[in-house]
């Protein structure tokens, strides 16, 4: 128990740090890729976990994220939605007991395959970024670039989500 | 009185949810309704001392560049020095040093932390309040305009960059003498910056250069905001016009905050005549 809040609290410091200092400063050519990655751990909790763990979480990274990045309340609305979109899906649509039963603790890629993962993990990941830039545009005409932006930084998400699950996966 | 609060411990995880959402929604209305600042911003937070060291690092990648931008501005101010001109009117020899007040002064500042890829960006840099600076004081660089100061600690400031969506200020065309409309961000590319409110009746062109006009009030006259890149006219009285900003926002590094002696006086005196108007 100990063990796993020490390693999520030094994941969430690394993650942060790694968006700050990394994913920040790269520039991609094009203001239309803006991808976030550090809640990725939001993600992949465990569906055990204390459900206010998970929406205080996503509430305290987004919280510093914004404080140092001059993005005034932006990441702290979207990942707290994602948050709490995350634990009222799983426990809505997922049978949560049965999967912790089958030894399913996330959504992984060797769940119910590739495709799967991808579908689940790409609709929140989208979800989020569409409402960071909606968020920080605050003009319906911005909309269709909104759109764009959130599409493109959603599938570099993704595409960092999966190497790193993959790298991650523990071999049969 | 009992319902509503088995109501509230049912639905306590969503009461907390729309607590900490409410935390979020005031910084943002903060910002997008009052025009105040918010108040969680770099200007206060301690980890300045950690982007400082990532903008002493990253300042030795384009040292090259940087140094030939202050070459050319060199040269600029070079060339207007007074002992450049011969003198032919014996009469006007006399400079008395009381001939003009002095109302501009600058202070030179380094950045710590800029960002270009959001709607709405801001710069830090490490001079404050200790240094005399004051929210609302112009930022200007080698190449041109940069924003104005938004937000104001000890030791650094929070400016908010042209590329922001709450970014305005008048412009001047110098070779057609024109001082209408105004330069605002439409928040797509860091490079170009829109000028509206320019009637469709003005022989403008690409090429020609933009530069702030008299009427503004956060920076001198006659210093650079770009240089005009395309003209768009629609159906509208006013051309559509691309201004390619003269300043790298991706390779800012030192900045001059301009103090103007006169701007409380002129904050003053529009304040007042705009409050016995109402």
């Amino acid at each position: 128990m100990n063990v796993s809040v020490i390693r999520n609290i030094f994941g969430a410091i690394f993650l942060l740090l790694l968006q700050f200092f990394i994913i920040n400063e790269v520039n991609f050519g094009t203001i239309f890729l803006r991808p976030f990655v550090y809640f990725y751990l939001l993600l992949f909790f465990p569906f055990t976990t204390n459900k206010y763990v998970v929406l205080l979480t996503g509430f305290a990274m987004g919280f510093v994220l914004d404080a140092v990045s001059n993005t005034y309340g932006l990441h702290t609305i979207s990942a707290s939605f994602l948050a709490y979109l995350l634990v009222q899906f799983q426990s809505r649509f997922l049978d949560v007991d049965a999967l912790v039963r089958e030894g399913h603790f996330v959504i992984s890629i060797d769940y119910k395959g590739l495709y799967y993962f991808l579908l689940y993990h790409g609709i929140f990941i989208f979800i989020y970024h569409f409402l960071f830039f909606m968020l920080d545009a605050f003009k319906w005409n911005m909309l269709f670039y909104n759109l764009l932006s959130a599409i493109l930084s959603s599938l570099l998400t993704l595409l960092f989500v999966a190497v790193i699950r993959l790298l991650i996966q523990k071999r049969p | 009185m009992l319902y509503i609060l088995n109501l509230l411990r049912k639905n306590l995880f969503t009461v907390v949810f729309v607590f900490l959402l409410l935390v979020g929604f005031y910084q943002l209305f903060q910002f997008n309704q009052f025009h105040s600042t918010f108040y969680f911003n770099s200007s206060k937070s301690a980890i300045n001392s950690l982007a400082r060291v990532q903008s002493n690092i990253n300042g030795y990648f384009n040292l090259k560049s940087k140094n030939a931008a202050l070459a050319a501005e060199n040269l600029r101010l070079r060339e207007q020095l007074l002992s450049n001109f011969i003198i032919k009117d014996s009469n006007k020899l006399f400079v008395s040093d009381s001939f003009g007040k002095r109302r501009y002064s600058y202070v030179l500042a380094g950045v710590v932390k800029s960002t270009t890829n959001l709607r709405n960006n801001f710069i830090t840099i490490d001079k404050g309040s200790n240094d005399g600076i004051k929210i609302g004081m112009g930022v200007i660089s080698p190449g041109g305009i940069v924003g104005i100061v938004y937000d104001v600690s000890k030791n650094f400031s929070l400016v908010m960059s042209v590329l922001n969506s709450k970014f305005k200020t008048s412009p001047f065309i110098p070779a057609l003498k024109y001082k209408e409309g105004f330069v605002n961000w439409n928040g797509l590319d860091p490079k170009f910056i829109q000028l509206d409110g320019v009637s469709r009746f003005e022989k403008v062109n690409k090429d020609m250069v933009v530069l702030t006009s008299n009427y503004s009030s956060v920076f001198p006259e006659g210093i650079v905001i770009g240089k005009i890149d395309n003209v768009k006219s629609n159906k509208s009285n006013f051309f559509e016009i691309n201004i390619k900003l003269g300043t790298d926002f991706n390779k800012l590094d030192l900045v001059y905050i301009v103090k103007d002696k006169y701007r409380a006086e002129l904050d003053t005196l529009q304040k007042k005549t705009i409050d016995e108007i109402k």
